[in-house]
């Protein structure tokens, strides 16, 4: 992922379930700041709330960072705004990436852990994992 | 806080039918409560129909829709027809996105076209209502009363069907 200028950025902790309502409510205000509408709010808002569910449910709690960021255009192109979301616990990881990534709506109820949804809702989706040590995600959406 | 209190919270009865008003917040405790309200309420009162409505239901994520979806289940097994009203257009884009089963529910645009679909049947000689908890089966049989009823009133009566006193 390329780096990108940040011109805002909000911590949230997660610990308790009630928490994933402040990482939704932030994530949908830095969003409107990003220049998103209502729709790419909910949108983000709802990428954020899987991440966050996920870390209070399964990473033993752990922390949501959300960015306004700025990417600078080719010369002549205009620049673009986007959110990015950072979402990083030290819980006990996950063995099977890419079956974590697979879809899991085949088997019947969705158990699993909703990333391969918040890929197709974000732009760009970065995941790392190690068992034991914890998982890390990080998302962007830009402002077309 | 007993919950005994909470029973009836967003839930009013129309024409036999119990509308039921999903909660704003997703958050686990709430849904949860949700559910056990409905089926509490639909238990003592069997109405005819249930809509639920999510018309104030800003955000949903597979979670708080497995649970929403897990109302309306318990709900039909309960025997009770289920219908989902007031699904936002945010919302709904989004869960396309999600790993969702979204044929898990019936819905329906407004509150009117829900009270439409939990009509009271119409009773067919050869037809076997066992069926009847099934809420995918719901839209089709009231489709099919709709096509009925479009006969009837057009004069005619379709095959094992009793013509709909106007």
């Amino acid at each position: 992922m390329t780096p990108a200028h940040v011109s805002e950025e909000v911590h949230v902790e997660l610990n308790l379930s009630t928490d994933n309502a402040l990482a939704i409510t932030s994530a949908r205000r830095l969003a409107g700041r990003a220049g998103f509408d209502e729709a790419g709010q909910s949108l983000i808002a709802t990428a954020v709330s899987e991440l966050a569910t996920n870390i209070i449910r399964y990473g033993g709690g752990g922390e949501v960072v959300l960015r306004l960021i700025h990417e600078q255009g080719e010369v002549g192109q205009p620049g673009r705004d986007g959110v990015e979301v950072v979402a990083e616990d030290h819980g006990p990881g996950i063995r099977n990436i890419e079956r974590a990534m697979q879809d899991h709506f085949s088997t019947g109820k969705s158990l699993g852990l909703g990333l391969p949804g918040v890929k197709r809702l974000m732009d760009e989706f970065f995941i790392n994992s190690k068992p034991g040590v914890g998982t890390l995600c990080i998302a962007r959406k830009w402002r077309r | 806080m007993s919950d005994q209190v909470f029973v009836g919270l967003g839930m009013h009865v129309l024409d036999g039918v119990l509308v039921a008003q999903a909660p704003d917040s997703i958050e686990d405790a709430a849904l949860r409560q949700f559910q056990s309200g409905l089926l509490s309420r639909v238990h003592a009162t069997s109405p005819r129909g249930v809509i639920i409505d999510v018309s104030r239901v800003r955000l949903l994520d597979s979670a708080s829709y497995e649970l929403l979806a897990d109302a309306g289940r318990m709900t039909a097994m309960l025997g009770a027809r289920v219908v989902f009203v007031g699904f936002q257009p945010g919302v709904v884009a989004t869960l396309m996105d999600l790993d969702v089963d979204t044929q898990a529910l019936v819905t329906a645009l407004s509150l009117e076209d829900g009270m439409e679909l939990l009509r009271p049947r119409v009773a067919r000689a050869d037809a076997d209502d066992t069926d009847a908890a099934d809420p995918a089966n719901a839209a089709e049989d009231a489709a099919d009363d709709d096509a009925a009823a479009t006969g009837a009133a057009a004069g005619r009566a379709g095959p094992g069907q009793k013509a709909k006193t106007p």
